[in-house]
């Protein structure tokens, strides 16, 4: 829970930064020789690994769980 | 941890880390943008104005300009000047013995070198046209060879590419890791297969989850390069559809997985379906790129990936990032499996 | 073994004539889905004919094909496994799934050909292509279906599973029969006949090794 929090607050945090920036300049992407679409490649990558471990996480926690209420209640 | 077994893990951190600091550490080459004159006649002066692309031109030494014809011989411009770090003015005096091959515009590439930054070029930059002034004297050509400034350690300039060059060493090496990935899948299938053992079905789906998960980020990341060099999210491009297949049909080997209750079946028919799907896969990767022209390199209209666009600057980073993402995703794989062995335990506990 | 797998064949042929209704009915969906995309295009020609004509055949053979090795109760399934032998069974189910798609798609064209009054420009290329494409057609549509009739929704099953299987030898196929239209030339024509016969052998071969695993339980 408190991981996805984190989560979801830094990614309106990059999603509000991206959207500042090419408000500012039309041309976000594309300037500086494109070096942005390389960031944003590297950060898709990264969020998409991130999304898969936060999902193998909770099922572990789920089943954390259970062992946990296995053990109160033996 | 114990590092002995674990040795891997920690060759992928490490080069995932080299990847990522010389992926975007090592400059890019020097490059020529646009001429503001790409016009020339035989026989009379030419001059243009070059912007040049990642130069620092008022502190280079012995910078020359040349044009570079296409028998390999080639013209100094008689006097240069550099207007700021990025732009040169170069003045020709193209001399009226130019031979040309047909009746269209010859096509000439203009190369820029220096001692500082080495040399620079780019192609169909300057088109030559037949001239009536013949007041421009025989003149000695250059040979090639006069170049002799070496290049630094940079990735190769393209063009419109530009720094998304360095995307190669993301998206084009995840797709590749995920290729490696259900390679080692198919291997844990077929030894299921040989000796149907949970273990080696649970290794198996969870190295092909991992594929999939690979593979949806090389389709986002592509996707992404993709507007941002060929102006569109998603492009009739052979590879990018490829990807879309592929990833169409493992998703079909999830949807068997979760169709099929009985767990000895389902492991032994989606071992099968695994192997079946990777050679039917292998034969979309051979086939396809032959039938249709791609956007991609390699294909079609582009210089060839493996002469111009993937040299060997790019191969320190490109190989070392293939082996990177594969271990990452080794290591990923078996986490997932390590959790399946440990619910399937509790499971069989109750 | 060839006597065993023509007594399968005879005994599927003489179900099939219990419940002719079936293949009927398929051939039925085939002539009222070209009369729809006909009344839909209102004049077929070009690539769009061709392409018509793969997909429909497509759908067709995952109707046809894709509960082949579906058993309406798990008595006749047991009877079937008892036996036969899992190669014999499935070659014999190739060989009369062949015949059925390859009347269904001769049917097709003759429709097509009603419909858009041109005859075929190259008939034994097409032939040819055609030969070639229902085999790999029917080849993985019959090792799919033997895969997922352990499923309960086979069906759907059969073509979420098939369709991107199928993409490459559709897409050669598609790629010749336009050469035998004439909608454009390619001097690689007898290369992609080869590729299309390699990848129909590779098929078949991986077919024959993955059925027997996959008709134990």
């Amino acid at each position: 829970m408190k991981s996805n929090l984190l989560l979801t607050s830094f990614l309106s945090l990059m999603l509000s930064t991206a959207l500042i920036a090419s408000g500012e300049t039309q041309d976000f992407f594309r300037s500086t020789g494109k070096i942005n679409t390389v960031l944003a490649v590297v950060l898709i990558l990264f969020f998409v690994l991130l999304f898969f471990l936060l999902r193998l996480d909770s099922k572990i926690g789920k089943i954390e769980k259970h062992i946990n209420d296995d053990y109160k209640a033996s | 941890m114990n590092l002995k077994s674990n040795w891997w893990k920690l060759l992928g951190v490490i080069l995932t880390i080299y990847v990522l600091i010389a992926g975007f550490k090592i400059p890019l080459q020097p490059g020529i943008l646009e001429l503001s004159q790409s016009n020339a006649v035989i026989g009379e002066e030419y001059s243009t104005e070059i912007t040049t692309y990642n130069t620092f031109l008022k502190s280079a030494e012995d910078l020359n300009v040349w044009i570079w014809l296409p028998n390999d011989k080639l013209i100094k411009a008689y006097s240069t000047n550099v207007i700021n770090e990025t732009k040169v003015e170069a003045n020709f005096k193209l001399p009226s013995d130019i031979k040309k091959q047909s009746k269209k515009a010859l096509s000439a590439k203009i190369l820029i070198d220096s001692k500082t930054e080495g040399h620079y070029f780019m192609r169909q930059a300057v088109f030559i046209k037949e001239g009536k002034s013949q007041s421009i004297p025989y003149k000695d050509y250059y040979e090639i060879d006069v170049i002799k400034t070496k290049t630094r350690l940079a990735f190769p300039f393209q063009h419109i590419l530009y720094e998304t060059n360095r995307n190669t060493f993301f998206h084009v090496a995840i797709w590749m890791s995920m290729f490696a990935l259900l390679l080692v899948s198919c291997y844990y299938s077929l030894r299921y297969l040989i000796n149907p053992l949970h273990d080696y079905d649970k290794r198996s789906s969870s190295l092909t989850t991992v594929a999939i998960v690979f593979g949806v980020a090389g389709l986002l990341t592509g996707s992404m390069w993709a507007k941002y060099t060929w102006g569109a999210f998603w492009t009739s491009d052979v590879k990018l559809n490829m990807t879309a297949i592929s990833l169409l049909i493992y998703l079909g080997y999830w949807i068997l997985r979760g169709s099929v209750s009985d767990i000895d079946s389902r492991a032994r028919l989606s071992s099968v379906f695994n192997l079946f799907a990777f050679v039917c896969l292998m034969i979309l990767v051979m086939v396809i790129p032959r039938l249709t022209d791609s956007l991609h390199p390699g294909n079609g209209g582009n210089p060839a990936f493996s002469t111009y666009d993937l040299d060997n600057t790019m191969r320190i980073v490109f190989y070392p990032a293939i082996i990177a993402y594969f271990l990452i995703g080794l290591w990923i794989a078996q986490l997932n499996y390590r959790y399946l062995k440990v619910k399937d335990y509790l499971d069989f506990e109750q | 073994m060839l006597g065993r797998v023509f007594n399968i064949i005879k005994k599927e042929v003489s179900l099939e004539l219990r419940e002719r209704y079936t293949f009927f009915s398929s051939l039925l969906y085939l002539v009222a889905i070209t009369f729809v995309v006909f009344k839909i295009f209102d004049k077929l020609e070009g690539p769009t004919k061709i392409a018509l004509f793969w997909i429909l055949l497509l759908f067709t053979a995952i109707n046809m094909i894709g509960i082949s090795f579906g058993y309406q109760t798990q008595k006749r399934k047991l009877t079937y496994y008892q036996m036969y032998d899992p190669q014999e069974l499935m070659l014999a189910k190739m060989l009369f799934n062949y015949s059925k798609v390859f009347v269904a798609g001769l049917i097709m064209m003759l429709l097509m050909y009603i419909f858009s009054n041109e005859a075929l420009k190259d008939p034994i290329l097409f032939f040819k292509v055609y030969l070639l494409v229902v085999l790999g057609i029917v080849i993985v549509l019959s090792l799919i279906s033997a895969i997922s009739s352990y499923s309960q929704n086979q069906s759907t099953l059969v073509a979420v599973l098939s369709l991107p299987l199928l993409i490459p030898i559709l897409l050669i196929g598609m790629r010749l029969s336009l050469v035998s239209e004439r909608m454009f030339s390619d001097s690689g024509v007898s290369s992609y006949l080869l590729m299309l016969l390699g990848i129909d052998v590779l098929l078949l071969s991986l077919t024959f090794i993955f059925v027997p695993i996959v008709w134990k339980s």
